[in-house]
């Protein structure tokens, strides 16, 4: 694809918006400012918000709705049920001024590899999340983990910038601060990894990632110079990520 | 960035950041992956001069740094997952390279400058990484190793496309997540007469430059400024380069380096602390 | 912001965002390469109205900014200086400029940057986080700790260079390696050598206005540094130096 020297600039500043899109989704996840991050950062567009996804190892969340329950208000009523024990222990008032109370999160995103489709309609990139999590309680511990995920999303341009479209937070590892990773058993199924808790139970329940497998399918799943969006290769429910190769193309 | 160009000029040289940033990116999944073969034949110029400097010292020319970079990765990770079948044999049927796979050498701090001439990159990272991973090196352990290390590389326009022409690795800090302190546990490691430094790089089969490059952290190593952040500058040569002597795509040499050294027969009479392991014995 | 920018005005502002990350990754690197004494002169703009927010408070005006600097590298002089006198053999016979920083480890990768550059490309808006880990002595020895940290940033531009006008480095957690976030922090019994270790001290801000209380089981929350948004000139947007 031969572009003018416009079309060239227009790309070189749609990867970066793209790049700085995520990064933005990354610092308002890590304020669990999750409310805004929807409004802000994700589709508008009736058709996109539709089919808008939200991707955990354990499947999708398909339209805005689905999303911002588990989201938004799922993680809120997840708030509240760890304010209780302050609540319980000192008579914190449980309202929503209190929440994230003893609680704190970063979420980076690094390694970022983005490309723009050739139509210059969608984007897709992937990139990788070091990041923690701790919640406290009232006694003054605190459950606190590090954690580790590939992230790939399909973003589209609307009228005012670039939007999440399908976003799939991949969850690699979970380190307990202070222990030593090594004696987590390998066979502990994903379910039971305490950061599983963030899943939920997605509207299309399937694999999406196993992470004793790694990152065996990498090299189908990374983005690569693309001409126009489709599902198959996209971050959607009806794209390859998590397939086993019988299942993604025979030959 | 030299904005004294055309606008064409200027173009060039943002889109050769960004295939920086796609190439280093690339790498670091590629790399986590084992998938090599499908980074070098991709990215990597093929040029006696290409170089892949690490603790260890410099791979020099093209054939040096795919033979230990994709025959001998590609062994080493194939025998280690046959390895792990022993113990896990449910990743029979997966692909052996990238099966139980997922350190990521994350990218941060980065720099970059696009000389003059629009003809080479150079640019410098922070890598904050993991070698992590469900199985890890042991075979039998999960893996949650990280490893922070600095990255200095440079790129080639060479045959209208941008072309990975030298990486230079200094790791300088690594441990098991999340146990011990790394900094209390070398210093007590140091007063035991047991802290082995430069082995964080592994050893690659034979080297042309072979020698310490960079030391890992001790409480005793001095700053070392290995891979200095790029100035602007007009063009790569030995005064603008992390791999001097080497910094002409097409081959010349303006520094010569010695025959392949088989690392069996190494004596790493430059490292120091190679004397501390036999001093403690 | 509603200006409309010519294809030439957009790729100039690329330029900007990157020369704004070159600089932000230099300034990182130079923490491994323990130069902060030299960070004031690199980096920051020659304005007397620059601003360093740190956890405690700010370093409001040059001098300000100057002595917190000074700290820093006073800090690092003394630990080298402890460094020379354990292990005489190693390095008793190197210079002060030779042991400058000897056996200390410094990392502040930045990244998950958000950069803005005002639509009339004077000053710019930038916020990072920082996953470090950094070394430094007690009485009981070298301690590493992990570092997680917002970098906020306002740029100004200078004679054709972004420079540095105000700055928020905010920790959130600082906390030793390998040890509970939240717990009583861990020590290693005293050494005799390394005494002198409890009287290295961090600057005092000459604004005592906190801005950030690390992380604990009963603290509130807190979230990052307000997030850069398109702004057209520095008026119509928010500060990270002491008016906000």
């Amino acid at each position: 694809m031969v572009f003018t020297d416009e079309e060239r600039i227009d790309r070189i500043c749609d990867r970066e918006a793209c790049t700085q899109l995520i990064n933005r989704h990354s610092i308002y996840h890590s304020n669990d400012w999750r409310r805004r991050e929807l409004d802000e950062l994700w589709v508008t567009d009736p058709q996109y918000r539709q089919t808008a996804s939200l991707g955990y190892n354990n499947g999708y969340y398909v339209g805005m709705d689905a999303i911002a329950q588990h989201y938004v208000l799922d993680r809120e009523a997840q708030r509240y049920e760890w304010l209780k024990p302050y609540h319980e222990a000192k008579r914190t008032p449980l309202c929503r001024e209190n929440l994230g109370l003893g609680a704190s999160a970063m979420h980076t995103s690094t390694t970022p590899l983005v490309y723009i489709a050739d139509d210059g309609r969608t984007a897709r990139y992937q990139g990788y999340q070091l990041g923690y999590q701790s919640t406290g309680r009232p006694d003054g511990t605190a459950e606190s983990y590090l954690e580790f995920g590939l992230l790939y999303a399909d973003l589209v341009r609307e009228e005012d910038g670039w939007k999440i479209w399908h976003l799939v937070m991949e969850h690699d590892h979970t380190v307990e601060v202070g222990t030593a990773y090594a004696d987590v058993p390998v066979r502990r199924p994903d379910s039971e990894d305490p950061l599983a808790r963030d899943y939920g139970t997605p509207t299309v329940e399937q694999t999406v990632y196993n992470p004793l497998f790694g990152w065996e399918y990498i090299w189908q799943d990374m983005p690569r110079p693309y001409v126009t969006y489709d599902d198959k290769s996209g971050y959607g429910p009806g794209g390859d990520l998590g397939k086993p190769y019988y299942k993604r193309e025979r030959r | 960035m030299n904005r004294a160009l055309t606008l064409e000029q200027r173009i060039h040289n943002a889109e050769a950041c960004q295939t920086v940033e796609e190439y280093k990116a690339r790498h670091a999944y590629l790399h986590g992956a084992g998938y090599s073969r499908e980074e070098w034949d991709l990215m990597w110029l093929d040029s006696p001069n290409t170089t892949w400097a690490h603790q260890f010292g410099r791979m020099v020319g093209f054939e040096e740094v795919y033979m230990n970079s994709v025959f001998h990765m590609d062994r080493q990770v194939v025998t280690d997952k046959l390895a792990m079948m022993e113990e896990y044999p449910e990743i029979q049927g997966h692909d052996l390279r990238s099966v139980c796979a997922g350190g990521c050498h994350a990218l941060a701090s980065d720099v970059m400058e696009v000389a003059d001439d629009g003809l080479s990159v150079r640019a410098s990272f922070l890598t904050p990484g993991t070698l992590m991973g469900p199985i890890g090196m042991d075979g039998k352990t999960r893996g949650g190793i990280w490893l922070w290390e600095r990255y200095g590389s440079e790129f080639a326009y060479v045959d209208g496309k941008w072309q990975w022409f030298h990486e230079q690795v200094c790791p300088d800090i690594a441990g098991d997540y999340d146990h011990g302190n790394w900094a209390h546990d070398r210093y007590l490691d140091y007063l035991d007469r047991d802290l082995n430094i430069g082995e964080l790089g592994g050893r690659p089969a034979q080297l042309t430059e072979p020698g310490l490059f960079h030391a890992d952290y001790s409480i005793v190593q001095t700053v070392q400024d290995t891979v200095h952040p790029p100035a602007p500058y007009a063009t790569l040569d030995d005064n603008n380069t992390y791999s001097p002597g080497r910094t002409d795509p097409t081959g010349k040499v303006t520094v010569k380096s010695g025959p392949a050294t088989k690392m069996a027969a190494y004596d790493p009479d430059e490292n120091p602390f190679f004397g501390m392991k036999q001093h403690k014995d | 912001m509603k200006r409309v920018f010519t294809a030439e005005e957009k790729l100039s502002r690329w330029e900007d965002t990157r020369e704004i990350k070159n600089l932000v990754g230099r300034m990182s690197t130079d923490y491994v390469l323990k130069e902060e004494r030299n960070m004031l002169a690199r980096y920051w703009s020659a304005r007397e109205d620059i601003c360093l927010g740190v956890n405690t408070g700010f370093f409001s005006g040059r001098e300000a900014v100057a002595a917190y600097y000074a700290a820093e590298e006073a800090k690092i002089a003394a630990e080298s200086a402890m460094l020379q006198a354990a292990f005489p053999k190693e390095l008793g016979e190197k210079s002060a400029e030779e042991i400058h920083g000897v056996g200390m480890m410094d990392y502040k990768p930045v990244d998950t940057g958000v950069i803005e550059v005002a639509g009339d490309g004077k000053t710019a808006k930038g916020l990072w986080m920082i996953r470090g880990s950094y070394s430094k002595l007690t009485t009981g020895g070298p301690m590493a700790y992990w570092e997680w940290s917002w970098l906020a940033i306002d740029f100004v531009r200078e004679a054709g260079e972004w420079k540095i006008w105000h700055q928020r480095y905010l920790r959130e957690i600082d906390r030793p390696c390998g040890y509970s976030f939240v717990e009583e922090e861990h020590a290693y019994a005293p050494r005799p050598e390394f005494a002198a270790a409890a009287e290295l001290k961090d600057a005092v801000p000459n604004v005592a206005v906190p801005l950030r209380e690390t992380y604990s089981a009963h603290r509130a929350f807190a979230p990052s540094p307000e997030v850069p948004v398109p702004y057209d000139t520095f008026a119509e947007t928010f500060s990270y130096g002491l008016e906000q």
